[in-house]
């Protein structure tokens, strides 16, 4: 092994050392700026049509402060993720708390895992499903919100490609009664015939 | 609407908020930081503004995102960070291997040589090429060819035979990479696909057991004609992650869950007799992130976590070999002959690289028993240094952590769910080599994603990563069908 | 899920560089290294020197290590310097290769060695002792006997002298190996563990010190036996009435015994280890093994007798000169170094590597009563014959008994050091199956103690 070899080897670990430095800082510089490019992005993308919004009232944090004021579509998820519809940042929320829809001038809302989701003072168990008007006050995990649905007459609920909120689905959140495990819910013939729609693989 | 209400006989919370109809104006509690927002409160109450503005300051630039930003989201345009990771992972690869050509000379030198023209080219087109051409996240790519540049280096110096086949199963595994991007991107029914997997799957698992010869005490690889050895293993955990997202995903009964924990613990069985004791660790803890995902009932999690440990003290008790692998991590040195050779070498190697290491090529890593495989950590440590080795950990948690980043956009219950079984079992593996290597847990005989030399391992974490780029994918798709054009929506 | 990848992330992080900082210097100098063989045919070697430049150990051209001509300064430091087989494991040869075989040597050195064409060389060391006065030591010692004299330089915590013997010849090792039963190749003064004897009475006094203050207002009766437990601790004549300080001036075992009754175990084990007992030796420059004071309650006369340094109590001679050095700093516990200096190929110094920060053992109130107790034991009591003419000594002498056989003598020990900072040198001799402390090895140690003041090792 002659002398050269040996410089040029270590020569080369320093520069591998420099080079996967610089790999690591440039990651982490482009994931933040990425994730901040989608926050905006996102944030822009929900102006489409929306049926209402939701008001903080109190009991947020910094990130969701008293005031703040969320736009709600005419149907979606409402949960930690950056992917759900209604974005609550929300310290212990799930991922996927619960899903709503809004027809005519009401909006439906059916909890999907066990979150301390209060609709006007009453509590929630998943599965069940709140009718609620202008007014309304929400409360999740300790922070209250007011619906106030929008006054527009005849609005179609956007077609979406994947509705999540299909027929069948709100089938299923009433029968899985609980966080999706055990069954209580009492299955009633008439969804018997319905059947064979639930096993729309939309899930 | 009568007819409605009769169908949905959940209990209902009805007609709230008819009584809040008409009651006075909410308060709100005045936040003192500044006078501003207590501005706007009184603006608020009067009701001169409208929904759209808060009382963040930041967030008067909500919703503008420059074209150039959007292009970025929908994945077709390439920035300068992913350009320069590709030229450096280039200059990196091709410096390594004239190193390694000049280090053997004497033997098979030469090919190294012509293997730069093979590499090179290879990395920086799935770098700056394929994103363009295919929905995937062009850094999570780039940073993925670096890992594997740094394997096929080592590998090339230390073991030259085996670094051109590291290769070859390089290119493949980009292939199958690819495959499994347009799996997940353009497929919308799984249920097929499921089945077919997890069929498929058990019946690959099962090979070893019928084909293949002990090995290390264990039975876990079967031997082909052409390709070499081979370790079902490794694949079939790309069905373990299907079944799991598919029947896990939401608003499941657990009567729905239940065939994929039948599948995962017919897997686990399986592997059990072929004694292959750390995959089916990692199986079972991925298995367990994934369902505390999809239910988030920390009860039954925990209660999932004792019963693996309560197997893992059985596996103790029953079996010798992992009785001896643990004396071996307790103290290693009172065999340093026998059992603990392994790891004894492993950390003398790492020692003896200091900070920046003994150079490439120099040093004796051929001492560590499955140094090209399970232990390249600890020669990767000699080689290139601590500092190396330690950034090196980092460049796996920044990939997995962009992977959560990217999956938590995802709508759809199942792709998530599919991208966090990812994120486990890579992390998982990772965790568990790694520590094996410094002598943090015992070891389990698992190898290092990317840099280990096998093919399956190479396949299975290229499949793994091409997973997650079908879900950024789809973002990506679903992204550029809400641009502008649609309504024309963001400033 | 992200915070759960992190947490492991750091835990691997730490534990990667935790094991590596503390224990990485010794991996590299094992013995199962094969690295170290290698370079060896690539290196050559650099030389160990004494603190006065006296060439110990080096090699020739064709990599043959050679040794210094004189036969008795070669077998003085022969466990200091080791081989380079690496059969004394904890010689400077083996355990300091990394840098004798330029591990250690920057990238702008092998330039240069490439560009010149010259073999690389490794650092050479200069190592802190002395070989003259190991030389005189090894001369003075009882003859037929075996032990170990340490000589510190307590205000640089220098070790100016760690003579072991029997001692072997590194020209002709394979004498030595044949004889394995004599234990030439281990250096006792740092993997020797024996029981202290009397000397373990410091740790006592201070125990005492600390946790019993009105002691001083008591008189101890010594009737040459005290009843504990089943047993009875026995002294070799009955010493009447006496304060405190004349007791420990005499070493009487049985006011001892009554102490460590009222101190118990958990006092006297936690000045233990304030003192370093129980405790993991990570020292950079050395391999110490570690010393050991019970930490379970046994019995009350399993107490007793541990209190006097007899039992289940075992101590290595570095340890206890460390002690001195630490009563000697007013309270301050220091690393020891072995490394003086360390030289490039080229000339040039090398940093040393970072000696762990000084603790404080007992505090210097404490320090100074001790003090003044081991002074009276040169100048009253059992260790007059250590006291030197124109410098105050402060000691201890002891006298561990090593088994119930009376025809087996006993180790003598002496542990102890000047008080003036002229002459800071702590000692500590011990001399096994030596007979008494205060008649064998104090005068070995007023010869050492002396001899280090002629040669002006400060």
């Amino acid at each position: 092994m002659s002398a050269w070899y040996s410089v040029l080897a270590m020569g080369f670990g320093y520069l591998s050392a420099a080079i996967i430095l610089l790999i690591v800082v440039i990651s982490i510089r482009k994931t933040v700026k990425d994730r901040g490019i989608w926050k905006r992005a996102a944030a822009g993308q929900r102006q489409l049509e929306y049926a209402g919004e939701l008001v903080v009232l109190g009991g947020g944090s910094k990130r969701l402060p008293a005031g703040e004021v969320l736009s709600v579509p005419y149907e979606g998820t409402i949960g930690l993720a950056s992917g759900c519809d209604v974005v609550l940042s929300i310290r212990r929320l799930h991922l996927r708390a619960a899903f709503f829809w809004v027809e005519g001038q009401r909006m439906y809302l059916v909890p999907v895992q066990r979150e301390a989701i209060q609709v006007d003072g009453e509590m929630l168990r998943p599965g069940d499903e709140a009718v609620m008007t202008t007014g309304a006050r929400i409360t999740v995990n300790g922070v209250s919100m007011e619906l106030h649905l929008y006054e527009s007459p005849g609005l179609e609920t956007e077609k979406l490609e994947y509705p999540y909120v299909t027929r069948a689905r709100r089938i299923q959140a009433h029968r899985g009664r609980g966080s999706g495990i055990g069954n209580s819910g009492s299955v009633r013939r008439k969804e018997k015939g319905r059947k064979k729609a639930e096993e729309n693989p939309e899930r | 609407m009568p007819k409605k209400e009769q169908v949905f006989a959940g209990r209902k919370v009805s007609e709230a908020g008819k009584k809040n109809a008409g009651a006075e104006k909410p308060v709100f509690r005045k936040r003192e930081r500044s006078a501003a927002p207590a501005e706007r409160t009184k603006k608020w109450k009067a009701g001169e503004l409208t929904g759209r503005e808060t009382f963040r300051e930041k967030s008067r630039n909500k919703g503008r995102v420059s074209a150039a930003e959007m292009r970025l989201l929908t994945g077709s345009r390439l920035d300068l960070p992913v350009v320069v990771i590709a030229i450096l992972t280039a200059v990196f690869e091709a410096l390594g291997l004239l190193l390694a050509a000049a280090h053997t000379r004497e033997t098979v030198g030469m090919d190294s040589l012509a293997m730069i023209w093979v590499i090179v080219p290879l990395g920086l087109v799935s770098s700056l090429l394929l994103p363009r051409i295919m929905h995937m996240d062009a850094l999570i790519m780039a940073l993925t060819n670096f890992l594997c540049g740094v394997g096929i280096v080592t590998l090339c110096t230390v073991s030259p035979l085996r670094g051109n086949r590291q290769i070859l199963f390089y290119a493949v595994s980009l292939g199958v990479m690819v495959l499994m991007t347009l799996l997940v991107t353009r497929i919308q029914r799984y249920h097929l696909l499921t089945l077919f997997l997890m069929v498929a799957g058990l019946a690959i698992l099962v090979l070893p057991l019928i084909f293949g010869k002990w090995n290390n005490g264990a039975k876990n690889w079967v031997s082909l004609p052409v390709l070499g050895s081979f370790q079902p293993s490794e694949l079939v955990k790309i069905s373990v992650l299907f079944a799991l997202a598919y029947y896990f995903s939401a608003h499941r009964t657990f009567i729905q869950m239940l065939p994929a924990l039948l599948f995962t613990i017919a897997c686990l069985i399986v592997l059990m007799l072929q004694r292959d004791l750390g995959t089916a660790l990692i199986y079972y803890l991925s298995t367990l992130v994934v369902f505390y995902i999809a239910c988030g009932n920390i009860p039954l999690t925990l209660l999932g976590a004792g019963g693996g440990v309560g197997a893992a003290i059985l596996g103790y008790r029953m079996f010798a070999h992992v009785k001896v692998r643990v004396a071996m991590w307790k103290n290693p040195w009172s065999d340093p002959t026998g059992g603990g050779y392994q790891i004894i070498q492993a950390l003398l190697a790492i020692s003896s690289g200091g900070l920046f290491g003994m150079g490439l090529g120099q040093g004796t890593p051929e001492k560590i028993p499955a140094y090209y495989n399970d232990f390249i950590f600890a020669v990767i440590c000699e080689q290139f240094g601590q500092i190396f080795g330690v950034l090196l950990l980092l460049l796996y948690v920044i990939i997995l952590a962009r992977a959560v980043t990217l999956i938590n956009r995802s709508r759809r219950s199942l792709t998530m769910l599919l991208g966090y079984g990812t994120v486990a079992m890579l992390g998982i593996q990772t965790f568990m080599i790694t520590g094996g290597v410094i002598k943090l847990i015992p070891l389990t005989g698992v190898t290092m994603p990317f840099l280990s030399y096998g093919g399956s391992s190479m396949l299975s974490c290229m499949a793994m990563i091409g997973i997650l780029h079908g879900i950024t994918g789809k973002q990506q798709v679903e992204t550029k069908e809400s641009m502008p054009g649609k309504g024309g929506n963001y400033h | 899920m992200l915070l759960l990848m992190i947490a492991l992330f750091c835990l691997i992080v730490a534990y990667f560089c935790y094991s590596v900082y503390f224990y990485g210097g010794r991996w590299v100098a094992n013995p199962y290294n094969p690295r170290i063989n290698n370079q060896k045919q690539y290196v050559k070697m650099g030389s160990v020197m004494d603190r006065s430049g006296l060439v110990l150990a080096w090699s020739d051209e064709n990599g043959q290590r050679r040794y210094h001509k004189d036969a008795r300064i070669r077998q003085a430091v022969s466990q200091v310097v080791g081989d380079s087989g690496g059969k004394v494991s904890t010689g400077a040869d083996t355990f300091h290769a990394q840098y004798l075989l330029g591990f250690k040597s920057s990238i702008f050195e092998r330039l240069g060695d490439a560009i010149t064409g010259k073999r690389q060389e490794g650092d050479s060391l200069e190592l802190t002792i002395s070989a003259e006065l190991s030389r005189y030591i090894t001369e003075h010692f009882p003859d037929g006997k075996r032990g170990a004299v340490v000589v510190m330089n307590y205000r640089t915590s220098e070790i100016l002298a760690m003579v072991s013997l029997p001692q072997f010849d590194p020209t002709n090792l394979s004498a030595s190996l044949a004889d394995s039963e004599a234990g030439a190749l281990m250096n006792r003064c740092t993997q020797g563990l024996y029981p202290p004897g009397s000397t373990f009475k410091i740790v006592t006094m201070i125990s005492a010190i600390d946790h019993l203050p009105d002691m001083d207002n008591f008189a101890f009766e010594c009737t040459g036996y005290y009843p504990v437990g089943h047993y009875s601790v026995t002294e070799s004549s009955a010493h009447g009435i006496q304060d405190l300080r004349s007791a420990f001036a005499n070493s009487c075992n049985t006011t001892f015994a009554a102490l460590s009754q009222q101190l118990g175990y958990k006092l006297i084990g936690d000045t233990a280890r304030q003192l370093g007992f129980n405790e993991n030796f990570m020292f950079n420059d050395v391999i110490v093994y570690n010393s050991s004071y019970p930490a379970d309650d046994l019995s009350p006369e399993d107490l007793a007798w541990s209190s006097i340094g007899q039992g289940r109590v075992l101590a290595t001679p570095l340890h206890l000169t460390l002690i001195a050095a630490t009563i000697a700093n007013k309270g301050i516990f220091r690393e020891p170094r072995l490394l003086h200096r360390i030289i490039t190929a080229g000339g040039q110094e090398r940093m040393l590597p970072f000696a762990a920060p000084d603790r404080s053992a007992v505090s210097s109130e404490t320090a100074a009563r001790i003090e003044a107790d081991m002074m009276e034991v040169i100048r009253r009591g059992t260790g007059t014959r250590a006291a030197l003419n124109n410098y105050t000594v402060a000691g201890k002498t002891g006298t561990a008994e090593v088994s119930n056989d009376k025809s087996v003598a006993a180790h003598a020990w002496f542990v102890g050091y000047i008080r003036e900072k002229e002459a800071p040198y702590a000692v500590c001799v011990l001399v096994e199956n030596g007979g008494s402390g205060g008649r064998v090895a104090a005068p070995l140690a007023r010869r050492a103690l002396q001899k280090a003041i002629d040669l002006k090792l400060n």
